[in-house]
């Protein structure tokens, strides 16, 4: 018997356990302990604190060193950590229930009157630049230390808000809708019970790319002074390098800007691993 | 006019009496809007008690917009859709609910038609909870009993409709429409998804439904050989109107109208030696609405007169309730008189 | 030319599912003869579209593994081709129309750019040469003013004249072989009547062979000289469809044709009892026996081969 030729050159490529995904969950796994280490009080406690000498090299007791002032940079690092987790899964989770409800609500009246509203306010949130609009709000909200979080919130809802109310826009005439209302559903319980919970995929995935952007947002903010004000960020880590890389001590600069990208870097990689596990068109043709 | 044919004294199950609904096309980028074109334009017709009423057309007939004006989503700008002789397009929203459960829709797409995220239990029991919310306790044994009805197994009940065949799927979605205890059942396309071996159950498990539990259907479908198998009386629609209508013995069997007849020719019967005919023109979906007969650009006995006149309601000769909308029969009515 | 335009043995395709391969066409071998229309019929979930893809090397590596010991097109031996050979017989020798038209028409170019697109790839002509051409191509799918029709976007058209332009785009291509996957399933029955009409007549003016995927078996009788029956991934029966019609051999192409709902028939269709088995749990023997009246023993320990019988061929042990 002739063996058989392929017609498709063979090349497969195995269809689960995508290891790179995993690598992402262990990274960010890593890093939430390292989070919940300071929230716990088990590490990181003393990052304000002046102990040491000024930027004594790494050691038993200061295991990245210290810096200017002679503050230990591990502790500032794990400290930081928590500082861009509690950032992150704010504005991720606040920003997506507020994209959701807004969308939900503007996809479920789509051309009418609420919607024009919300889209209209949307395209005031996405026209005004976003740095601005931050130190606009520091200002207005007078130093409040969660100036920033809201700026964030208020800004990054629109995305996802787009994304829902697309999909709402599209669920709202599929057949199960109507025959829903056919049964005489209460038009909010529809909405409720078999609109939004069929736009959860986006959510997850909108959640996660938030996540990153606070993040990020976060460091560059509170690099720029305009974020955490009386804690300790990976940016106001940076902050304090711009002076310490000019003398030659590159130990803040290193573990914030590394920390900040495994970090980010690992998280991108679960979030496109959850990317092609929930898009149902990921897979087959 | 078609719903006078009833001379019984109680009014009938379901009776639609001048129904039109038109939609507003969007203004064009360059100011050249279109007028609104009418989906339906003055649609009357009754179903009686265990009645299965076909309803057959193309793309663009209107026959889906019937079927949701009818149950009133969205409202019909004008004409009357009386349910036991009450008057729905004049209820209020609550009181339009509570009516609803005599009334239901399956729909054609099975893998839209259930909600993808709930089990076929609670998907079956929402009508219940809306109508009965009393009988909670009963719910698991009515919903057993609603899938025995359409001849499914009840270990699908914790099942999601992923996990179903689109077969089963169309059986569940009927199963939801039976469960309130309606008296008519919307039925819009629902077998057109389906392959001929599920389908031809799927007809025999309506006919029997009509039969055993006396739920009258309106049967909507583009698919002529399919009305054929299970309407007792059938309406053709193009365009938004009904063009000719009558029981299906006639309308099938001595088709009246040209385009009846053209969908007829058209079918491709697996015999091949039944007569097929390609001669019907494709529609250009002009939605411009000429003062004659709609049908006129495409019609292959069009004559003059089609096209500044619109047809009347004409009856047959062969069949008291087979009437036409078409010049030729109003014609050769009058050369006769 | 001598010898089929199309000529395939022991096609098999099988999905990667979780690191698994699950087969869903197998061992199927088929001819298709130039100037004839022949219909792939099988309900859904049979293999028939898929063995259409596989046949235009359009099922992607990454999820779908194929395999043929030959596949020849036109003389041409593909079974090993590459990607780049493959772009050189698709839209050549070859060419393909669906069953939405709406997915394989760009929305954002006219009609007239996309037909001459066509043409000035195959033939190597400039745009006014393409013009022309197109106008042809349109004219010999039936339109009776395709100036008009050039400038046209595809939105502004129905779904049966997308169709249609389509076919345009096929005649304008003159392949060897046409593959239509259920070309006029989203179709009204007067559009459909047009389709089938056009294809009859592509197949004689350029002596085109065609593949025809239906479910429907109305639309084979039409038009299709041959058919081949699929079951569950493999070819049950073959042979000419009058034949077929008259004296079906494969119960399961009996039961078929007693399912099909007709305007006037005596009798009401007979749906098939059971349901077609999942890729997971096919059975050993016949595919077919766990829903035949006619099964034993047999059926169920070995797969019956396709062979000659009276004029066709069938895959049973107990042909009707």
């Amino acid at each position: 018997m002739n063996r058989a030729a392929a017609i498709n050159s063979p090349n497969p490529r195995p269809a689960t356990n995508d290891p790179v995904g995993i690598a992402g969950l262990l990274i960010v796994l890593v890093f939430l302990l390292i989070a919940v280490s300071a929230w716990t009080g088990l590490s990181g406690q003393n990052w304000a604190s002046i102990e040491g000498g000024r930027w004594e090299a790494p050691s038993a007791q200061y295991w990245l060193g210290t810096n200017r002032l002679g503050q230990d940079i591990f502790a500032r690092a794990v400290q930081s950590t928590a500082t861009a987790f509690e950032t992150g899964l704010l504005v991720a989770v606040v920003s997506s229930m507020l994209g959701a409800l807004l969308g939900g609500v503007a996809g479920w009246f789509s051309n009418g009157f609420v919607d024009e509203l919300i889209l209209w306010l949307k395209g005031v949130l996405d026209s005004i630049p976003f740095y601005l609009f931050v130190a606009a709000l520091a200002f207005a909200m007078k130093g409040n230390p969660w100036a920033m979080h809201t700026a964030m919130i208020l800004t990054f809802w629109t995305g996802t808000g787009r994304l829902v109310r697309g999909e709402v826009m599209r669920l709202r005439n599929q057949e199960f809708v109507i025959s829903a209302r056919a049964i005489g559903l209460p038009e909010f319980r529809i909405l409720l019970r078999h609109v939004l919970p069929n736009t959860l995929h986006i959510l997850v995935v909108q959640a996660a790319l938030v996540f990153v952007a606070a993040i990020k947002t976060e460091v560059i903010l509170s690099f720029l002074g305009l974020g955490i004000q009386d804690g300790i960020s990976w940016g106001l880590m940076l902050a304090e390098s711009t002076q310490e890389v000019l003398a030659g001590q590159f130990g803040n600069f290193i573990v914030a800007s590394g920390m900040m990208f495994l970090l980010l870097m690992g998280f991108n990689m679960m979030a496109d691993a959850i990317q092609d596990r929930v898009d149902p068109q990921g897979g087959m043709v | 006019m078609n719903q006078k044919s009833h001379t019984r004294p109680e009014p009938p199950l379901l009776e639609v009496c001048k129904l039109s609904r038109s939609f507003k096309t969007r203004p064009g980028w360059f100011g050249n809007d279109e007028p609104g074109f009418a989906a339906l334009d003055g649609v009357s017709f009754s179903v009686a008690e265990g009645e299965i009423f076909g309803i057959v057309g193309e793309s663009g007939s209107g026959k889906s917009t019937l079927a949701r004006c009818i149950l009133q989503l969205p409202r019909p700008d004008h004409g009357q859709v009386r349910l036991e002789g009450r008057d729905l397009s004049g209820l209020g929203s609550r009181q339009l609910r509570q009516a609803r459960h005599k009334l239901q829709i399956v729909f054609q797409d099975s893998g839209s038609s259930l909600s993808p995220r709930r089990t076929i239990f609670q998907s079956l029991a929402e009508p219940l909870e809306q109508f009965e919310p009393g009988a909670r306790p009963e719910f698991p044994q009515r919903c057993r009993l609603a899938l025995e009805q359409v001849g499914l197994d009840a270990e699908l009940l914790p099942r999601l409709p992923h996990q179903l065949s689109s077969g089963q799927k169309q059986r569940v979605a009927l199963a939801r429409a039976i469960i309130a205890g309606p008296s008519i059942i919307v039925a819009d396309e629902v077998v057109s998804s389906l392959d001929v071996s599920v389908q031809a159950r799927m007809l025999e498990l309506i006919s029997e439904l009509r039969r055993e539990k006396g739920i009258a259907f309106l049967f909507i479908s583009h698919d002529l050989s399919v009305i054929a198998q299970v309407a007792d009386r059938v309406a053709v629609m193009y365009r938004g109107r009904i063009v000719e209508s009558g029981p299906a013995k006639a309308v099938f069997g001595k088709p009246a109208h040209p385009y009846t007849r053209a969908l007829l020719e058209a079918i491709p019967d697996p015999d091949p030696d039944v007569p097929f005919n390609a001669s019907l023109a494709p529609d250009i979906q002009n939605r411009q609405q000429a003062p004659g007969c709609r049908f006129a650009t495409r019609c292959p006995r069009v004559f003059r007169a089609c096209l500044d006149t619109a047809p009347g309601d004409t009856r047959l000769e062969d069949h008291p309730e087979h009437h036409v909308e078409c010049l030729l029969y109003e014609t050769a009515r009058e050369n006769s008189q | 030319m001598s010898g089929p335009a199309l000529q395939v043995s022991n096609l098999e395709v099988a999905f990667r599912r979780g690191g698994e391969l699950q087969p869903v066409v197998d061992g199927v071998s088929l001819e298709l003869a130039a100037g004839q229309i022949s219909g792939l019929v099988g309900e859904s979930g049979c293999g028939k579209s898929v063995t259409a893809q596989a046949l235009m090397g359009l099922l992607p590596a990454r999820s779908a593994l194929t395999s043929a010991t030959s596949l020849r097109i036109n003389g041409e031996q593909l079974a090993k081709a590459s990607a780049r050979q493959w772009r050189a017989v698709r839209g050549y020798t070859m060419a393909m129309i669906f069953q939405e038209p709406d997915r394989a028409l760009d929305p954002v170019f006219t009609v007239g750019t996309q037909i001459g697109n066509v043409i000035r790839r195959r033939d190597q002509v400039g745009k006014t040469a393409a013009r022309e051409q197109s106008l042809k191509a349109l004219a010999a799918s039936g339109f009776a003013q395709p100036e008009s029709l050039l400038e046209a976007y595809p939105h502004q058209l129905s779904g049966g004249m997308r169709q249609l332009i389509m076919i345009a785009m096929a005649i304008a291509v003159r392949p060897v072989v046409l593959i239509a996957d259920e070309p006029t399933t989203a179709l009204d029955v007067t559009t459909q009547a047009l389709v089938l009409e056009r294809l009859t007549r592509l197949t004689r003016r350029y002596n085109t062979a065609i593949l025809l995927v239906t479910h429907d078996l109305g639309v084979a009788a039409r038009c299709c000289s041959e058919v081949m029956v699929m079951y569950c991934g493999r070819l049950v029966e073959q042979g000419d469809y009058r034949g077929l019609f008259r004296h079906a051999r494969h119960p399961y192409t009996s039961k078929l044709l007693a399912a099909v709902p007709r305007v006037g028939a005596e009798q009401p269709p007979r749906g098939i009892a059971g349901r077609v088995p999942a890729l997971s749990e096919i059975p050993r023997g016949c595919r077919f026996a766990p829903r035949c009246s006619r099964a034993d023993s047999s059926c169920r320990a070995s797969y019956p081969p396709l062979e000659a019988l009276g004029s066709g061929r069938v895959a049973c042990h107990h042909p009707l």
